[in-house]
């Protein structure tokens, strides 16, 4: 017999929020290439059907307009991916009426939304300004919205297990609905907003991004090894890393999109680079010397000195080439080599924050109390739904524990 | 409680510099010293004769521009020209247009010019203003000069106009010459369908008229390249000074001509669709539409655009005529009935949709008529759906 850390929900769900994390990767990548490409207008139209693409005279879309797209039916996949990982998430409330309220008001936000989005669709060929919100999708997603961030909220009120990562579900899921409104209005508000709304999107995609590599890292077991020696220094520093990344990615997110970038935004962007460059290392030697913090994020470690080596590379050859040049930057002739540059130095820079955002809730999360069992593997999340009190529980949290 | 402090300073910091950096006011002023570039690429002087079979692919646009001599065209490169001619077209196109950052129209010898310009207002100062929107707004496609090939163009199709040859599809002078600026900033308003030119209609309308002054000044800026260049090279003149000023006055001349020109004339009450007078209407335009003559409707269009004729535009690149028959049709100049109007009177002669000036107005308005009714088969009569749709056997 073993001890086994124990899951605060079942496997599958752990396992799909990973998927949902790894998807939400490559949608990223491919609206860094819609970035890179310029071609966040390359279809004026939206809102469009998944399987708009299907319906369409081939002889005419363009490299840009196939990127964009494939960037919406991504973004379609993950928003449904999101959607299973919320109601999953509210399908298992230890409170069983808090769990079919839950799963109620999701499913009215997710029918909400979908009817706002048809709306949206019925009036797609008439001029923005004469674009009406549709009210009953409006008001059904507004009701759903409440009804579910209340639940998992009140979850949270009650201590009641798994209502943190329940609380992370709800916001990821509107997050990643707000995120395709932005995406959409983006388009439609092209003219008001330009790339400055492009901007937001990028940014609050990273922010989305985040919740779901929480839900993915709390999904899992709880670190079961001991604290790390210098646990108050490796949490402070490893959250003002994720924080200065972010930072850093919203500096390159306004040089990536403004058509002209403000000089601030530029030499902020530029010494950022040095700050967060210093952190990671001074991050990755206070790790290196504490066998304990080590242990808990092991490859995330190596990673992110890769990804740091590689990004520092990249960010200077994105650089030179858009910079650099003896014209305006917003003039510099686009090559598919440059355009490879510019995506990768933007998707590793998202690696990069998720990693140190894994990192952090490796190194801040809670040592697990441990359940004993035969097999590691069958460790059911449903028993520790009752661990209070479970004589097989030979530990709590060492620093306390999350709801 | 240190580490929530040190938390809370790093975020705090952070969310300074963010608001720091995003509320910093963007300059859309252009360099001082930039100059609009000197033209590099071929100009077009007659496009391949032969029918092209795809579309063409945008990152190809300026190799298929190149294998036009080899096909029947005619093109002529301005990095060919003689030194001096070419120094001398640059120095009359910097004295008479300015630069991006101080945009004006005329020329030192000839204070008509000016005036004439301001009069389509075309002033120095609506100039600069319009410039700094179309540097936010639009020179990613159509680029600094207006060549159309900014760098998000390269991923778009159609590509974005190229102003230069000052020549635009979308008019209403009805004879195929310049747009008015109520064109443009219709085509600004609207943006254009089946294109990647999204419409700026939440754009204040004072915005929408200095972009519309601006893409006006960069047509007339480019159009007077183009033909000194292209005199130069050709060796229809040795004075390239005189001719671009020259060029310079009978372009505005052009534009002025637009202004004044007749508008779309008011539409007869043909009753709604379906009902008997609207159907005769129909049934004359359909008999205009498959006449057999050189420049019928049909000829382009077959099959009522099902089977459309591709050819070559002015650009060099691949036009293809609208399906008309399609469930939705894309109509790129605008929907409404003096929209089609206009574009049968007038043509659109960039792609080489000819001009019918001999069709009586009331003509014009059965093909309209016919045209908006096309794909629509409950508003076709029997015969005429039945010919348009054999597959429906004229059942409705």
């Amino acid at each position: 017999m073993s001890l086994s850390p124990i899951r605060p929900v079942p496997r599958w769900i752990h396992v799909w929020a990973v998927a949902t994390a790894i998807a939400t990767l490559v949608l990223l990548a491919l609206g860094q290439l819609v970035t890179s490409f310029q071609a966040g207008m390359a279809d004026p139209i939206w809102p469009t059907e998944p399987w708009y693409l299907l319906a369409i005279d081939w002889q005419e879309p363009s490299r840009g307009y196939l990127i964009e797209h494939t960037h919406r039916i991504a973004a379609f996949s993950v928003g449904g991916m999101v959607s299973v990982l919320a109601l999953g998430l509210f399908a298992c409330d230890p409170n069983r009426l808090s769990k079919w309220v839950g799963l109620g008001a999701v499913v009215v936000l997710l029918g909400g939304f979908g009817q706002f989005h048809g709306g949206l669709i019925a009036q797609r060929n008439i001029p923005p300004s004469q674009v009406h919100l549709p009210g009953a999708g409006t008001a059904v997603t507004l009701v759903g919205l409440v009804a579910t961030l209340l639940v998992a909220v009140l979850g949270l009120v009650r201590h009641a297990r798994g209502s943190l990562i329940r609380v992370l579900g709800a916001g990821a899921l509107v997050g990643v609905m707000v995120q395709g409104l932005l995406g959409g209005f983006r388009v439609m508000l092209n003219e008001l907003v330009g790339t400055d709304l492009a901007t937001i999107h990028g940014i609050f995609a990273q922010f989305v991004f985040c919740l779901l590599i929480a839900i993915a890292v709390l999904t899992g077991r709880a670190p079961g090894d001991s604290t790390p020696s210098h646990a108050r220094r490796l949490d402070r520093g490893s959250i003002v890393l994720a924080i200065v990344l972010f930072a850093q990615i919203v500096l390159g997110a306004l040089v990536r999109h403004a058509p002209v970038p403000s000089p601030i935004v530029l030499r902020l962007h530029f010494l950022t680079a040095f700050v967060a460059t210093a952190l990671a290392i001074w991050l990755m030697l206070t790790i290196a010397s504490d066998p304990p913090a080590q242990r808990r994020v092991r490859a995330a470690f190596w990673a992110l000195g890769l990804l740091l080596a590689l990004q520092l590379v990249l960010g200077v050859e994105a650089w030179m080439e858009r910079f650099g040049q003896y014209t305006l930057p917003e003039l510099v002739k686009l090559t598919t080599a440059q355009a490879a540059i510019r995506t990768t130095h933007a998707f590793v820079g998202s690696c990069l924050l998720a990693t140190a955002v894994l990192i952090a809730l490796r190194l801040c999360r809670p040592t697990a109390p441990r359940f004993a069992t035969s097999d590691r593997t069958d460790s059911r999340w449903s028993e520790s739904a009752g661990l209070e009190g479970h004589g097989a529980v030979v530990g709590s949290g060492v620093r306390g524990e999350v709801p | 409680v240190g580490s929530c402090r040190l938390v809370w300073y790093a975020a705090y910091g952070t969310a300074l510099t963010v608001l720091a950096a995003a509320g910093c006011a963007q300059k859309n002023d252009y360099p001082p010293n930039l100059a609009f570039p000197s033209r590099t690429d071929l100009l077009v002087l007659k496009s391949a004769e032969i029918t092209p079979t795809s579309l063409t692919e945008k990152q190809t646009v300026d190799e298929d521009i190149a294998r036009f001599r080899d096909l029947g065209g005619k093109t002529a490169d301005p990095r060919s020209a003689p030194a001096d001619a070419r120094a001398a077209i640059d120095a009359l196109l910097k004295e008479a247009f300015g630069a991006p950052a101080a945009s004006k129209i005329a020329l030192p010898d000839d204070p008509a010019v000016q005036h004439r310009a301001e009069a389509l207002g075309l002033t120095p100062d609506s100039l600069t203003q319009g410039g700094k929107l179309f540097r936010y707004h639009c020179l990613r496609c159509h680029n600094i000069t207006g060549d159309g090939r900014g760098p998000a163009a390269h991923s778009m199709y159609p590509f974005p106009r190229d102003y230069r040859r000052g020549q635009f599809k979308f008019v209403t002078s009805l004879q195929g010459g310049k747009p008015r600026r109520a064109d443009l900033t219709r085509t600004l308003t609207e943006g254009v369908r089946g294109t990647a030119m999204p419409p700026f209609g939440l754009l204040p309308e004072p915005e929408r008229d200095l972009l519309a002054r601006y893409v006006t000044y960069l047509s007339i800026r480019g159009q007077v390249e183009f033909e000194a260049f292209a005199a130069v090279l050709a060796g229809e003149t040795s004075d390239p000074l005189g001719f671009a000023s020259g060029r310079v006055k009978a372009i505005l001349a052009e534009w002025e001509k637009a202004e004044a020109a007749p508008t779309v004339p008011a539409a007869p009450n043909d009753g709604v669709p379906g009902s008997a007078t609207h159907q005769a209407a129909v049934k004359r335009g359909y008999d205009l539409f498959i006449r057999k003559t050189d420049n019928s409707c049909i000829t382009c269009h077959g099959e009522f655009g099902r089977k459309p004729v591709l050819r070559y535009d002015v650009w060099g690149t691949v036009a293809k005529p609208a399906n008309l028959a399609a469930t939705d049709p894309i109509y790129k100049g605008g929907a409404r009935a003096e929209d089609i109007f206009a574009r049968i009177r007038g043509g659109i002669a960039p792609v080489g949709m000819p001009a019918h000036p001999e069709l009586t107005e009331r003509q014009v308005w059965d093909l309209v008529r016919f045209v908006k009714s096309l794909p629509n088969p409950h508003e076709l009569p029997p015969e005429i759906r039945k010919a348009v749709y054999p597959e429906m056997g004229g059942v409705p």
